[in-house]
């Protein structure tokens, strides 16, 4: 079986960024109201979209939450993101249930700068009660000002860690479009939020006190396998825990465009600790015109490496993500 | 011959540090800070000799570009006459080093960059250094505000003057980011590396190279993640109707190889053109110890660069050495 273990909802229908717009036109007066979609919209838009490539790519099924970039939660207060989560995750949960076998459901959460992710904890119980089996949680609900503490701050984000390993739910670390113009939201402010993140947890105690607690970091760890040795020099020189070490806890997936990314990310992370996944649809919508392929198309990059094993390549396509999130049983037949 | 295009006075005298410490803590008072540096030449030696020289000999390294630390310019602190003292320091500073060892470090300079100030008022120090002192390039921080990113990015006009004034005197820059105040970013591990990738995906989305075509950065530490991502910004820029990213920037932008693991190297020379990559280990730097895997330093970078399978002699020696004189061109005044 092939698991694609990131996918966002981005070929979105039309109604759904017109309610945003009209949230975001009046923020002053946070209401839930209601986003009008028909089930046969939901499936147009997947059936043309992501189930179309899945298809086409041999891929069986595809982890799916709301659209990253659209997270947005530097909009407004806490009711405005909370309103606007609700309503992202509920159409998650209309797709999966469209579409049992294509879609694993994960969730965002109602984080808004300043408030603490605690207040978020609530939105993701609703969640893994319908069947989610993970959230994307964002290190800088500020878009690209990097306002709020980092990840290993204890009052912080420690209470919602602790709801995270009770209920056995992995978070993807995800940030959303950026604000600041000095970013490109999927090139520079994913990248960099994925190295920040890593470093942030390193120069932490984070996996000493919850050492059952799984996080992922998509796109590959951003720059981290690139700048291994950095990483682990600077824990040396710094006193900090040693990287070899540390960075077992840490989940990659295969967000990487290119081959020559991939073997060193496999060569780095190593294969126990890498997903298989692609984004679809996602930031590079292009054709790569040196392998004819799309980008974005990984599955044929993990078949074509030479030194990986089968049994290397199931735990890459399944046997890891399984393992990673124990709630994908329920979406999985015997 | 061997050219380091990366290093800092990291080992420079207590004074300097004690002397920056004390013009920090007067400017709230509002009065000038009129205090002298005063560091022999005996001092300087000392900490050359016993550091960064030793080092070169050790490695087989012939001469190093030289400027002040740079986690030190903390550009965020005072105002720009702050900071336009400070650089004027350490820039002397660096040049009393290039002085007593002139066949070993070529200075490069720090901008007094101060957040929220038009960088042309950098202008006056980059011509003192270039035009009087004899400096070869300078260090562009693209955050002055040190890990808030309150400025315009790069490619903004705002930066224009400052690139105009670089490439009427045949200097580049090299891209890099100070210390960071933001508890979100390590300095050396997070901001240092977001600051390099960020730059890149600017020049993607911007046009600088179009507006200067002689303009050179280099982007340290292997450009942050630019090399490992290099599928995401290829499409990215082909998403965007650009023309590929090898005819917009190769003739700008140059990478250097401060990458502490042979595995990092061997992916940035796979994937990077030899004409793109200039050798550099930014030593006694960020990262300082052995690496118990080789017995040898992290930052001793060369044997990495020697190592690679995807590099012949002649690659190497435009790494080594001619990519450095052709993309710094001053350096050739100081080199036989």
């Amino acid at each position: 079986m092939i698991i694609d273990s990131h996918g966002h909802y981005t070929t979105l229908p039309p109604a759904v960024d017109a309610w945003r717009s009209r949230q975001i036109a009046e923020l002053a007066s946070p209401a839930k109201g209601s986003i009008r979609v028909s089930d046969d919209e939901i499936r147009e838009t997947l059936e043309n979209g992501q189930i179309k490539r899945l298809r086409e790519r041999g891929t069986d099924k595809m982890f799916f939450s709301p659209r990253a970039s659209s997270m947005g939660h530097h909009f407004g207060g806490e009711k405005i993101s909370l309103y606007w989560t609700q309503h992202c995750n509920d159409l998650i949960a209309r797709v999966v249930s469209l579409f049992p076998d294509d879609f694993v459901p994960v969730c965002q959460l109602p984080q808004s700068p300043g408030v603490p992710p605690k207040v978020s904890i609530e939105e993701l119980e609703r969640c893994v009660n319908m069947g989610f089996v993970g959230c994307v949680m964002n290190p800088d609900p500020s878009g690209g000002y990097w306002t709020d503490p980092p990840l290993s701050d204890k009052d912080w984000w420690y209470p919602f860690y602790e709801k995270l390993v009770e209920l056995d739910t992995p978070a993807m670390v995800h940030v959303s479009a950026t604000c600041n113009p000095n970013f490109h939201s999927t090139a520079s402010h994913y990248m960099n939020a994925d190295t920040t993140a890593i470093v942030q947890l390193h120069q932490s105690t984070v996996f000493e006190d919850f050492p059952t607690l799984k996080i992922i970091v998509p796109h590959g760890g951003g720059a981290v396998p690139y700048q291994f040795g950095r990483y682990r020099g600077i824990a040396l020189r710094d006193g900090f825990q040693p990287f070899d070490e540390f960075i077992k806890n840490i989940y990659f997936d295969t967000a990487v465009y290119d081959r020559n990314g991939i073997e060193l990310l496999l060569k780095v992370a190593g294969v126990d600790n890498v997903l298989f996944a692609s984004e679809m649809i996602g930031a590079v919508n292009a054709i790569d015109p040196q392998t004819g392929r799309y980008f974005d198309d990984i599955k044929p990059i993990i078949d074509e490496i030479d030194w990986l094993t089968d049994e290397d390549r199931t735990k890459l396509f399944e046997g890891n993500v399984k393992r990673v999130y124990p709630r994908l049983r329920q979406h999985l037949r015997d | 011959m061997i050219i380091d295009v990366h290093g800092h006075y990291t080992t420079a005298p207590k004074q300097l540090g004690e002397w920056r410490r004390r013009q920090i803590d007067n400017y709230p008072s509002g009065r000038l800070f009129r205090e002298p540096l005063a560091i022999s030449d005996d001092e300087i030696r000392e900490t050359i000799e016993n550091g960064q020289l030793k080092l070169q000999r050790e490695r087989g390294t012939d001469v190093a570009l030289f400027s002040p630390t740079a986690g030190g310019m903390a550009h965020h602190y005072g105002d720009f006459n702050t900071s336009l003292q400070w650089s004027r320091t350490v820039n002397d500073l660096v040049k009393r080093v290039s002085t007593l060892f002139p066949d070993n470090f070529i200075p490069v300079c720090q901008l007094p960059q101060s957040p929220g100030v038009a960088p042309e008022t950098c202008i006056e120090e980059l011509d003192r250094c270039v035009n009087e002192l004899g400096f070869v390039a300078c260090n562009v921080n693209p955050d002055p505000s040190d890990g808030y990113w309150t400025g315009p990015p790069m490619t903004d006009k705002w930066w224009y003057p400052l690139f105009e004034r670089m490439v009427e005197l045949d200097v580049p820059g090299m891209l890099h980011v100070s210390m960071s105040c933001n508890d979100n970013f390590h300095g050396t591990g997070a901001h240092y590396i977001n600051g390099d990738t960020t730059f890149f995906m600017q020049c993607i989305t911007g046009d600088l190279f179009k507006d200067f075509p002689t303009l050179r950065f280099v982007i340290p530490h292997g450009g942050g993640a630019v090399p490992y991502h290099w599928g995401r910004y290829r499409g990215i820029n082909l998403d965007r109707g650009n023309d590929p990213i090898e005819e917009r920037f190769f003739n700008n932008i140059f990478f250097d190889t401060c990458v502490y693991h042979q595995k990092g190297i061997n992916a940035l020379t796979e994937i990077i053109p030899s004409d793109n990559i200039i050798f550099a280990s930014e030593m006694i730097g960020a990262v300082r110890g052995v690496d118990p895997y080789t017995g040898r330093n992290f930052d001793d970078t060369k044997p990495y660069v020697d190592n690679s399978p995807h590099l012949s002699d002649e690659d190497k020696q435009k790494i080594f050495e001619d990519n450095a004189r052709r993309v710094y061109p001053r350096i050739n005044n100081y080199l036989k």
